[in-house]
């Protein structure tokens, strides 16, 4: 760390207290045989280990003590998404803990939002939060579904994509456009004038696909625009910490096979081909981590919106294109058994197919960078 | 026509024009451009269809049952099928097995497999990859230990495709533990109904069962199974890869990935887009380079010369930009990349994570791409390593 940044000693000790406890939760109840099996299942996570996870306090981190939470920052769930995104834990902890909770954290107070809540943070409640549109795109301004208001309510119109977790969320919550500024609403998995259908991906999860024609609404939650933004732009940091958790094991997984596997009589990690790849992966890591960190920094900084955007897209672009570029030298460098399904090294590969996209890709998040960063701003940020 | 007719007498464009038709009125639609290897269940029936026809060894002897194509008139029957999407069959038989007992085998060893194979009774795998033998496929250990008139097997091979399928094998076994690496391997076919022959299926990265893992335990295979001299099995494997070598560089999979990478870019509106358009003329003009330079290869095929270590060079070229393709369709698919099989953008589907899974090993296989630059660099360059 840089000399002239204080180091909260403090802070620094209760997240490595909080990272040993992470660690000693996965690796005794989150083995990768665990991953496997539950991949392609419906729904593909545990209810009860997601409850088991609010039961260390984790789903109801960021979300303020007066509802049940702890009121905590981001350096913290950072530290959590890392920890079980490692072991491929298939609980939808990103998009209830981190995405859930922030958009009901950003909603206006009230009695449904507070009970959604606090039922998160006890791990009752795992919402399935609808927002992108068909197209993928990322623009919070532009919340898939519309509403208008009706006699005795809402009725909302749209369909949403790439929705996580596909199955087994146990309530809706749709982000709509309306006159005046962004809503939330909360719909019941069975309500009328919702259909639905699972799109499968890479790892064994599956997106859900949302399609909203003259469903009832009777309670809109008020979103502030600005805040939906920082809401997604949140997710989208915890989202590329999940994919540099596994950069890191599919890097290391790959060091460890370069120093193992022995053709021609030496280990082929002896060979300067492959030993200047592998450290091509370390760059790539350490760039990735770098840019979490500052991401994650703003967020827990408050830092203003175009900065806070900017680091979150950056973050993302550096975070997908590395662990594509990690997923392809670590298949590569472990030749045949690289593209088996019994080899773990293939479970991180096909998750970081299902969580490089999520959000948008790389090229979209370069892209929203630099329209806040036009040429001649380009040191700003 | 029939089978003795002399298919290099006709002009080349008359040939082409022939196996076109035959091709677009014979194979069957729904098999074109499959997006896995097939299995022997599925393509069975056009496999017999081809050897009643007497096309299924274009590059055989007519003599054996081929039909004794000329390497240019072989260039264009290849190119016809790929133009159409035709599968690869269960060809390790045709490709490999044949033309080895062709050059090395005894009389009654083609006797009695070239028919086999022709007929679609045989269905042939490759065991040569073991374990602990990949790149460095010479350090093998499956060994033959001569017992009276058979040879006795132990050992593993591993990678093997499609041996699920398969009726026999051919192995690269040892045969001399005290000579050096490359001089104690000997070149042995197997029944796969041996007893002591077992196989398992491999799941590949997204989920088909595309290679196996081979046991032999106390394999009893006759002793006149044997190809060539005892011992000298690394020197007709060698030989072996000869003509084969220049498929593993055919810009084919590139071209049809291609095609698919801008139906999506259309679709897409990406167009508009500058700085994705740049990345995909980038790969398009590496795919026209590509396909020119594997002209001048195949120039040298149809003249009928022997293929240098250079041909190296068209295996990576192709493989890596039939990769960067696969890639830049994920990025073209944006959020909706990591979705597997037929995906509905606005109304019509795509795929492109088969193309992404198809195009991972084709740079592992046939040869890893560093042994292929090692080979140029100290063959053709020269470099001592
Ligand atoms: C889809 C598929 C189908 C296959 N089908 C068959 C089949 O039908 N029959 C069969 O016999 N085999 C088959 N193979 C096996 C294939 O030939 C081997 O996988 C290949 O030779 C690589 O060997 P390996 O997997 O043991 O990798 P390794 O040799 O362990 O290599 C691991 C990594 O190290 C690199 N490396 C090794 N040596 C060097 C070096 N000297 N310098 C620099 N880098 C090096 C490799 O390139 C690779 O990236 C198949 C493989 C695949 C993936």
């Amino acid at each position: 760390m840089m000399a002239n940044v204080e180091i909260d000693t403090d802070s620094d000790a209760q997240l490595r207290l909080l990272a040993d406890s992470v660690q000693a939760f996965a690796t005794k109840r989150l083995p990768l045989a665990r991953a496997r099996r539950l991949r392609r299942e419906n729904p593909e996570f545990e209810a009860a280990m997601l409850a088991e996870m609010a039961g260390q306090g984790w789903t109801g981190l960021l979300i303020p003590e007066s509802m049940g939470g702890f009121g905590l920052g981001f350096a913290e769930a950072a530290v959590i998404v890392e920890g079980l995104s490692a072991q491929l834990a298939p609980e939808p902890f990103v998009p209830v803990a981190v995405l859930g909770a922030g958009l009901l954290n950003a909603a206006a107070p009230g009695a449904q939002r507070d009970a959604l809540l606090s039922g998160i943070a006890d791990g009752s409640v795992m919402p399935a939060c609808a927002w992108q549109d068909t197209q993928g795109g990322f623009d919070p301004a532009y919340p898939a579904f519309r509403a208008r208001r009706a006699a005795d309510g809402w009725i909302v119109e749209g369909e949403a994509r790439f929705v996580r977790p596909g199955s087994g969320a146990s309530t809706w919550l749709l982000v709509a456009r309306t006159e005046n500024g962004p809503v939330l609403f909360e719909a019941p998995l069975s309500a009328a004038g919702l259909d639905l259908s699972m799109e499968p991906q890479a790892d064994g999860t599956a997106l859900a696909r949302v399609r909203a024609h003259g469903l009832c609404a009777n309670e809109a939650m008020p979103l502030g625009a600005d805040r939906l933004a920082a809401v997604l732009d949140q997710t989208l940091v915890m989202n590329a910490v999940e994919l540099l958790a596994l950069i890191r094991r599919m890097r290391s997984m790959t060091l460890e096979y370069l120093r193992t596997r022995v053709q021609f009589g030496k280990p082929i990690g002896s060979f300067q081909a492959l030993q200047h790849r592998q450290v091509d992966l370390l760059l790539q890591e350490e760039l990735t981590e770098a840019a979490v960190r500052e991401a994650v920094a703003a967020l827990d900084a408050g830092a203003p919106a175009a900065r806070r955007t900017s680091l979150a897209s950056r973050a993302k672009a550096r975070a997908a294109d590395a662990a594509m570029h990690t997923a392809r030298e670590a298949i590569q460098m472990h030749g045949g058994i690289g593209v088996t399904d019994e080899y773990d090294l293939g479970l991180y590969v096909n998750r970081s197919l299902a969580l490089a996209p999520w959000l948008g890709g790389a090229r979209l998040h370069r892209q929203r960078w630099l329209a806040l960063n036009p040429l001649q701003s380009v040191t700003e940020s | 026509m029939n089978a003795t007719t002399d298919w290099n007498a006709l002009s080349d464009e008359d040939f082409r024009l022939l196996v076109r038709q035959f091709f677009r009125e014979q194979y069957p639609e729904h098999l074109r451009y499959p997006k896995t290897r097939l299995r022997w269940a599925q393509i069975r029936d056009w496999y017999l269809m081809l050897s009643k026809k007497g096309w299924l060894a274009p590059a055989w002897p007519v003599e054996y049952g081929g039909m004794g194509l000329s390497p240019a008139k072989l260039m264009i029957f290849t190119e016809e099928g790929e133009r159409r999407g035709v599968a690869r069959a269960p060809d390790m038989g045709i490709t490999m097995v044949g033309p080895l007992l062709i050059q090395h085998g005894s009389e009654a060893q083609k006797a009695y497999y070239l028919p086999k194979i022709l007929s679609g009774e045989h269905i042939w795998c490759q065991g040569y990859s073991e374990p602990n033998a990949g790149s460095d496929l010479a350090s093998l250990r499956t060994e033959a230990v001569l017992d009276g008139e058979h040879f006795v097997v132990n050992g593993q091979k591993t990678w093997t495709t499609l041996a699920q399928d398969a009726t026999h094998i051919f192995l690269l076994v040892r045969t001399d533990k005290s000579a050096k690496k490359q001089e104690g391997i000997s070149f042995l076919l197997a029944d796969m109904s041996t007893p002591g022959i077992e196989r398992r299926p491999i799941r590949n990265l997204a989920g088909h069962e595309e290679f196996c893992e081979c046991f032999f335990h106390d394999v009893r295979v006759p002793r006149e199974n044997i190809v060539g001299e005892l011992n000298r099995g690394w020197t007709i494997a060698k030989a072996l890869l000869g003509f084969e070598r220049i498929f593993l560089g055919s810009p084919k999979q590139s071209q049809y990935a291609i095609a698919r990478l801008e139906e999506l870019i259309v679709h897409r509106g990406l167009t508009a887009d500058a700085a994705f358009m740049d990345a995909y003329a980038r790969l398009k003009l590496d795919l026209l380079d590509h396909m020119a330079l594997y002209e001048r290869f195949a120039d040298q095929v149809r003249r009928g010369e022997t293929l240098g270590p250079d041909v190296s060079m068209l295996k990576i070229i192709g493989t890596e930009n039939y990769q960067r393709i696969a890639q830049l369709m994920l990025e073209a698919a944006g959020s909706a990349a990591g979705l597997v099989g037929d995906v509905e953008l606005d109304g019509e589907s795509f795929d492109w994570l088969t193309s992404y899974y198809n195009s991972r090993p084709a740079t592992i296989y046939g040869g890893a791409n560093e042994i292929q630059r090692n080979i140029l660099a100290t063959q053709l360059l020269g470099l001592k390593s």
